[in-house]
């Protein structure tokens, strides 16, 4: 039964009839189309979903509709008045603090209450006020910042536009739009609220899906009776796994999932069958009206366990139906130069054990995907996915379907870090049940389904020996991994070579010899979560090579610029080719900025400084899937209007890669990014790119699109010069001309350009570009697996204050230095370094994916499963280190995930620094802290 | 269904689940883990605000927690009430919880939460924590639940003397009666809280509140810890102090204040003091590193309350 409210949203009274039952934002969201208000947990643990109730930030998610009667409500939408956005929204904007955008309304709403009571609030006020809003893309810095702007800009109004012009900068030396600190395209809209995520969409008669998940770890399914559902008035659709058997995985020698469990399920919370229903109670309903029977195995947890002769198997058979006698995945065993020897001739040694927790990405977006198919019998899935290209594939084998009848749109995307780069069930179960249902059908996970999906850092146990000279220098790495896969394969080959292929830089060993097994166990499947497979063997390697350091007595930045791989043309131990490695201009910028030299040796007791580096690949050498097209291609149309139209297939994920785009057509050709539109993510209208994952984009869609750019600029050029009567050697562009570069003043502006050019050509403008694979990596078996076109460096210095009583760690100072080759833009460079800050120390300090004995994952909410909120993030000071790389885009390197890695370690060393304590399990909670603390002191008497 | 009395009586009389701010109830309402017909108390009369009351202060159960933490007569009288409502969980849900919610909101154990299970809370025949997963669970195990008892305000209005006024009921409930010892399966009591009351207190109360936990806001902590005291020319007339987080119930700490009561205050009689809060501990094995986190904890505590300018 419904009931009329009336609310006063925005302004304006708006009458609609509700479900008693629904909650504010259901009514906001379902009711009066306003999505700007985002549904991140649906349960109080997010902010996403923060309005203003009476001016005070409130959660739309805990509040019941009926119970908001009478109360002035303002969503996101109503922040805006007629003269355009708000100070707040412009300079969230012009900060770059918007990425995935999703958490934005509510910080936005959060943050304007503050501005309203506290015209001048400090940084502290600015945390506090923020506290109850989760980001999990920003690392908050630029929130700060932009916060602070706003309030300025509110205290001294002047003209916005004005000074929005000055807080952007210059271009590069010899640029027009490379290097300039510009706005993302997308920003403003995410800002006001206007940007569509996939669960913002609404189709005509659309049913609502829901799962029915596993109680259990290991079972097999003895029957399953879906008539009682199937009868339930407002179903539609009942789906289960034995309809859709094919078998899919990401890499396509490993496909052992199915859409749906088939025959048993390998961990509590694996989708047993879907249900599409005319709401999603009704769903629900019709979910528990399921009866399965099981018979239940017992479960393997432990990755050594998984391993005994004995243990139960969590797949009997691999992908090609061979029986299979161990829970071994996958193993990877290299070695390089004799690792025996140079140990035993080592003048140090350190031996141990380290332990690395499986943590996930908590994407403040959960994951969410509408199916639909039309009379003719193709299919469209709109997916929050970050590789369009792969899951299009996977969904015409699993449906039975060609890949011509299937085209997979990806809206906005709020958040992913690698926890959105496979397919997942619902994608397959909104194609499967709207086919059966004959009409649309959405899926949207709950917050308890994102951590179930997972595909986060897989758990590592390391046996870790590592040996160098007196001088310092280290001299062998030796390092026997054991990975926590989870129930499936995933990305698992490739992660066991990455444990171990990714490590050798930018601290070179003389000899290195690893052997990483992956094993199965009957949890949650872990994946690739930003740094794929080497975040977590950089934890035993730099927190080793700290320790050498301190029993050698060498400084231990110094420690690091002594085993640094060469600035230019450096090879590997393992073999990979390092065209450039900034990481010795990133140490000194974090030595500096921290004030390392006059403050390291003179800290109080329980004050600690620590310091780490990485280095990481730019995409991968090889498509997942072998094949000889590029793996990156840009479609460029011009206009007789003046406006170049971008096509590529790449994802944006909030990593701002359409701008990226937009900024190196701009640059090309220069067409104004006012005429630039970029369309991406739609395996129609686009031409294939791989995806957003192993931080390729810049590299491998920059790389196409300037190289389409230039094309398209060569015609302008060439039809330019022709009428103005110049040799085309000589046409000289900037931002919206073409000029003769010997007499400027003859210059044409950019719609006349591409008018001449279309002329000249005789047929509309067209231009294609492309990354093409190219040979790399070494020659040995897996001498390809960690090779790339090149390889950024990082270095990070943290600051820890430990209460010796509570073992506590506050993180009072971050300073991060990240070699990205070129920053097409800084301001986006920043972003992701910050982002990257944030995240591993987060999975440093509080984030563990824990499962009890009976394989129940205990977090499966954003407040039991920790992630640092405002409060616990400091200001992250980033830096830029650009060393030029001799292969990407105008020199250009990645800058996504490799500034995560030196997080883990450098605040390990930290804490050591503080408090004498070598930490070697994660995360670094109290508990852990505290009785590393205590084993010291008893050590000591 | 959904009602909305506008009376406490009309309140006490109406059918369904209370519901104020509904930052914990939605949660478990979405979850399917409670269900039934609500009575909202939105439009009750009389109870939100603090106000003059029999006892000294009297705190309506709708007001919210944010109110609480900046309200000028708690903030004097009762600061470690004030520094709690405002040190818990995050700007919005303090804007929406409601102190009677806040006393009466359920555990927060996961066993408790997941739809998949049930335990004994929720009706079923076993503590599932107590045999698998309790690394966050109590370390004073006084019942058959070892769920700590989730109310932050409840340690605090403990150093208070804090009463209840149920609906239908003539006298105030103390506090401490109100909660129980700890054995009982319901959260909260089955009774309407009108209001909480707090006895008038001597000018020139100090206070702290202290809370341990990894991650410094939206969150429960591992321990916490709320003290009171009055300090008259350097002696300490008046001390209480209370622990929860690691019990069914809020710990009253009357050792730790006895030790130090009637005494000059002393920096060196402060952590012998503290370490009297673990008395009686008997944790379960996976609980007992909590164990570890009280002294340090409660001392924290005793620092800031007692010591000019804080902690050390
Ligand atoms: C991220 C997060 C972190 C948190 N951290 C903390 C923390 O550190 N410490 C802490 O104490 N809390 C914490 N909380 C919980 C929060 O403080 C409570 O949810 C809130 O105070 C409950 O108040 P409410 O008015 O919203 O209660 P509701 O959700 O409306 O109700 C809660 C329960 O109390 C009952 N109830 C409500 N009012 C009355 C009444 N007057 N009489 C009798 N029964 C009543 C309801 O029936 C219901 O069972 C946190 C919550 C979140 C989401
Ligand atoms: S501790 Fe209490 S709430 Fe948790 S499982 Fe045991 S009985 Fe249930
Ligand atoms: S959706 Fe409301 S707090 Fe997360
Ligand atoms: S921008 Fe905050 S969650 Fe993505």
């Amino acid at each position: 039964m419904k009931q009329l409210v009336t609310l006063q949203i925005n302004g304006e009274a708006q009458t609609s009839a509700v479900p008693p039952h629904w909650t504010l934002l259901e009514a906001l969201r379902y009711g009066s189309g306003l999505t700007g208000s985002k549904q991140g947990c649906d349960k109080g643990d997010c902010g996403a979903c923060t309005v203003l109730v009476d001016g005070q930030p409130q959660l739309a998610c805990c509040s019941l509709a009926v119970t908001a009667q009478g109360k002035a409500v303002t969503t996101i939408e109503g922040v805006a008045d007629a003269r355009g956005p708000a100070a707040i929204q412009r300079a969230f904007d012009v900060c770059g603090a918007l990425q995935c955008g999703f958490c934005q309304p509510g910080m936005i709403l959060s943050a304007s209450a503050l501005l309203a009571r506290d015209p001048d609030p400090s940084l502290e006020a600015i945390r506090e006020a923020l506290s109850g809003n989760l980001c999990r893309c920003t690392g908050y810095t630029r929130i700060y910042e932009a916060v602070a702007l706003a309030a300025r800009w509110l205290r001294e109004p002047g003209d916005m536009r004005g000074e929005q012009a000055n807080v952007m900068g210059p271009a590069a030396e010899g640029f027009s739009v490379v290097g300039a600190p510009l706005r993302k395209r997308d920003a403003i809209g995410k800002a006001t609220g206007e940007v569509r995520f996939t669960d913002d969409l609404v189709l005509p008669r659309m049913l609502h899906g829901k799962f029915l998940r596993s109680p259990h770890a290991h079972a097999r399914i003895v029957s399953i009776d879906t008539s009682a559902a199937s009868a339930l008035p407002g179903v539609f659709a009942v789906l289960v796994g034995s309809e859709l058997t094919t078998s899919y995985g990401i890499i396509p020698w490993t496909p052992d999932e199915t859409a749906l469990a088939v025959g048993k399920v390998r961990y509590i919370g694996e989708a047993v069958a879907a249900v599409a229903a005319v709401d999603e109670d009704t769903a629900m309903k019709a979910c528990r009206l399921i009866t399965v029977t099981w018979d239940v195995l017992p479960p393997v947890l432990d990755p050594e366990r998984a391993l005994d002769a004995d243990a139960p198997l969590v797949h009997e058979a691999d992908p090609k139906g061979r029986a299979l006698s161990s829970n071994l995945c996958k193993e990877v065993g290299l070695s390089f130069g004799d690792v025996d020897q140079a140990l035993a001739d080592a003048a140090v040694v350190i031996d141990d054990h380290w332990t690395y927790a499986g943590s996930t990405h908590a994407p403040i977006e959960p994951h969410c995907a509408i199916g639909s198919w039309d009379p003719d019998g193709r299919l469209t899935v709109w997916s929050s996915t970050q590789v369009g290209h792969y899951l299009h594939r996977e969904l015409a084998r699993v449906l039975g379907v060609a890949e011509s009848a299937v085209r997979v749109i990806q809206p906005a995307v709020g958040g992913a870090f690698g926890g959105k780069s496979e397919p997942f069930d619902l994608e397959f179960a909104v194609a499967a049940l709207s086919r059966k249902a004959g009409r649309p059908v959405k899926i949207l996970y709950t917050r308890e389904e994102v951590f179930y999906a997972h595909r986060g850092r897989h758990p590592m146990r390391f046996h870790f020996r590592i040996g160098a000279d007196a001088s310092g220098k280290i001299t062998a790495v030796d390092n026997d991994i054991l990975l926590d896969g989870g129930a499936y394969h995933s990305f698992g080959l490739v992660t066991a070579y990455y444990a171990g292929q990714l490590l050798s830089g930018p601290i070179d060993f003389g000899t290195y010899r690893f052997r990483s097994r992956r094993v199965y166990t009957n949890k949650p499947c872990n994946g690739p979560k930003r740094g794929h497979g080497s975040v977590q063997p950089r934890f035993p390697l730099e927190t080793a090579v700290d320790e050498i350091a301190h029993r050698l007595g060498i400084d231990p930045i110094e420690m690091r610029r002594i085993n640094a791989l060469p600035e230019r043309g450096g090879t590997t131990v393992n073999g990979q080719f390092v065209p450039s490695c900034g990481v010795r201009a990133c140490l000194d910028a974090v030595e500096a900025a921290s004030g390392w030299k006059e403050r390291y040796a003179s800290l109080p007791p329980g004050r600690g400084l620590g310091v780490a580096t990485s280095m990481y690949i730019s995409g991968t050498a090889y498509p997942i899937y072998p094949n000889d097209m590029p793996q990156s291609a840009v479609v460029l149309r011009g206009d007789r209007s003046g406006r170049i139209t971008a096509f590529c297939g790449l994802n944006e994920i909030g990593q701002g890669s359409d701008s990226v785009i937009a900024w190196i057509v701009s640059e090309e050709t220069g067409v104004p990014l006012s005429c630039i539109d970029v369309v991406s993510g739609d395996t129609d209208l686009c031409p294939v790119d791989l995806g957003a994952y192993s931080s390729r984009v810049t590299m491998m869609a920059g790389t196409a699109a300037k190289e389409a750019g230039e094309r398209l600029g060569a015609r302008m050029r060439d039809a330019v010069a022709a009428k103005l009567g110049v040799p085309p050697e000589r046409m000289r562009r900037r931002t919206g001309f073409w000029f003769d570069g010997d007499d400027p003043e003859r210059a044409v502006d950019h719609v006349t350009a591409l008018r001449l050019a279309e002329a000249a050509a005789g047929m509309p403008l067209g231009e294609v570009g492309a990354f093409r694979t190219r040979k790399l990596g070494a020659d040995y078996r897996g001498g390809t697996i960690g090779a790339s076109p090149a390889y950024s460096a990082t270095a990070h210095v943290v600051e820890v204050d430990v209460d010796r009583e509570t073992g506590v760690v506050k993180i009072v100072g971050v300073w991060a230095a990240h070699d990205c080759g070129r920053a097409i833009n800084p301001v986006t460079v920043r972003g992701q370094i910050e982002g990257s800050v944030y995240m591993g120390l987060s999975e440093a300090l509080m984030e563990e994916m824990v499962h009890d004995g009976k394989g129940l994952l205990k977090a499966t909410s954003l407040l039991d499963y920790r992630i640092m909120t405002s409060m616990d993030t400091p200001p992250i000071d980033a830096h830029i280190v650009e060393s030029i790389d001799p292969v990407g885009p105008y020199g250009a390197k990645e800058a996504g995930e490799g500034p995560l890695h030196p997080a883990i370690p450098a605040l390990a060393n930290a804490i050591w620094h503080a408090t004498g304590a070598r930490m070697r399990t994660m995360p670094f909670t109290p508990e852990r802290v505290l009785a590393a603390i205590r084993a010291v002191g008893t050590r000591e008497q | 269904m959904i009602v909305f009395p506008r009376s406490a009586s009309e309140a006490a009389a109406a059918a369904g689940i209370v519901r104020a701010g509904g930052t914990d109830l939605q949660e478990r309402l979405h979850k399917g883990i409670t269900k039934g017909d609500l009575r909202d108390l939105r439009d009750v009369v009389g109870m939100s605000g603090v106000g003059p009351g029999p006892a000294g202060l009297r705190v309506g159960a709708r007001t919210t927690v944010a109110q609480l933490a900046v309200d000028p007569s708690i903030v004097r009288d009762h600061p470690a009430v004030a520094l709690a409502a405002g040190g818990l969980a995050t700007p919005q849900i303090r804007a929406m919880g409601t102190v009677g919610g806040n006393l009466s909101q359920h555990v927060r154990c996961a066993y408790y939460r997941d739809p998949h299970v049930t335990c004994l809370r929720r009706g079923g025949s076993a503590c599932l924590s107590r045999a698998g997963d309790h690394m966050f669970a109590s370390v004073f195990d006084l019942g058959p639940c070892v769920a700590p008892h989730p109310s932050t305000l409840a340690t605090a209005l403990l150093t208070s003397g804090a009463l209840i006024e149920l609906a239908g009921a003539d006298a105030l409930v103390p506090l401490d009666q109100w909660l129980g010892d700890g054995t009982s399966l319901t959260s909260g009591g089955d009774d309407l809280i009108v209001a909480v009351h707090l006895p008038s207190t001597s000018p020139g109360q100090v206070g702290a509140y202290v809370r341990t936990i990894a991650r410094a806001r939206a969150e429960w902590p591992v321990v916490e810890v709320a003290v009171r005291a009055r300090v008259v020319d350097g002696v300490v007339v008046e001390i209480e102090a209370a622990m929860g987080g690691v019990a069914p119930v809020p710990i009253p700490l009357p050792g730790v204040a006895d030790a130090l009561r009637g005494r000059p205050v002393d920096p060196a009689a402060l952590a012998p003091a503290a370490g009297l809060a673990t008395a009686g501990a008997n944790p379960l094995p996976g609980s007992a590193w909590k164990v570890g986190m009280i002294p340090g904890t409660v001392l924290d505590a005793l620092e800031r309350a007692l010591l000019p300018g804080g902690a050390a």
